[in-house]
């Protein structure tokens, strides 16, 4: 039993076969992954593809444990993409050691919230935070609006209070 | 007396050097302890709070919407701020008016 600290992933090969074993032998949900890509690959959006579609395919939550993917290729991709692995939230830079009764007697307890998590539907929550966080943008603009024209109101009715 | 502490001086150092390693090595044993420790409680408090916004909060906002009324009053009140404020400028001596004026008689002569 690790700790939920990063495990990098060196994509050796642009093969969707070969993506898939990788990814076959990784505990997701477990632990936050950094995504590279060997010096030859050049298709980094190919292989972003497969990889997303076997997240989709298999029902796999990142909404516990992020998925980061090194690129400079500037990719379309819903998983984080980061220029270079020390841009990865420091929070997950932890070294591995041999853990103490303590220290795993409170890594059970992240290992049963992590399950907790990991049997959580997407589809009953996703929707409703994508729209509620689209409408507080919305909302958002709006506001900055209306101070907008509730200061233009005031310094106009500022003005004609001096000429009186 | 003196001859024992004469058969010391090659020890002394020696010793005394093992005592230092070992305090610098437990000490950094604990830190890094604590480290780990403090690491696990933060993920624990982080996995309390993601549970608890897909779960509690999404059935608020499930339960009681309120952005579309939000958006709905913003938009009502912007519109009565732009008609305050056509009004406002469209009056015969309004700054913008007169501003108005003045360039068209700067740059026109009518």
């Amino acid at each position: 039993m690790g700790l939920p600290i990063y495990k990098k992933i060196i994509i050796k090969s642009a093969s969707v076969r070969q993506i898939n074993s990788q990814l076959d032998m990784l505990d997701f949900g477990e632990n936050p992954f950094i995504i590279e890509f060997v010096d030859t690959i050049d298709d980094h959006q190919g292989c972003i593809d497969t990889i997303e579609k076997y997240l989709a395919e298999h029902e796999i939550n990142t909404f516990s444990y992020s998925i980061f993917v090194v690129s400079h290729k500037s990719p379309e991709t819903n998983l984080k993409v980061i220029s270079s692995s020390s841009l990865a939230p420091s929070f997950f830079k932890q070294k591995s050691k041999q853990l103490t009764v303590k220290e795993s007697q409170k890594l059970d307890v992240v290992k049963l919230k992590q399950r907790r998590l990991d049997g959580l539907r997407r589809g009953d929550f996703e929707p409703y935070l994508e729209s509620y966080g689209k409408n507080s943008k919305k909302i958002s603009i709006l506001h900055n609006e209306s101070t907008f024209y509730s200061r233009l109101l005031d310094s106009i009715k500022e003005l004609e209070d001096v000429e009186k | 007396m003196s001859k024992n502490n004469d058969d010391m001086i090659g020890f002394q150092d020696f010793l005394s050097s093992q005592e230092e390693k070992r305090s610098k090595r437990s000490s950094r044993q604990i830190d890094s302890g604590h480290e780990i420790v403090t690491f696990l409680e933060k993920e624990n408090q982080r996995l309390d709070r993601l549970t608890k916004l897909y779960t509690e909060k999404v059935r608020i906002i499930k339960s009681y919407p309120q952005e579309a009324a939000l958006i709905n009053d913003l938009e009502q009140k912007i519109s009565v701020q732009k008609q305050l404020l056509q009004d406002q400028l469209d009056k015969e001596e309004s700054h913008y008016r007169r501003n108005l004026r003045d360039l068209y008689r700067m740059h026109f002569n009518s």
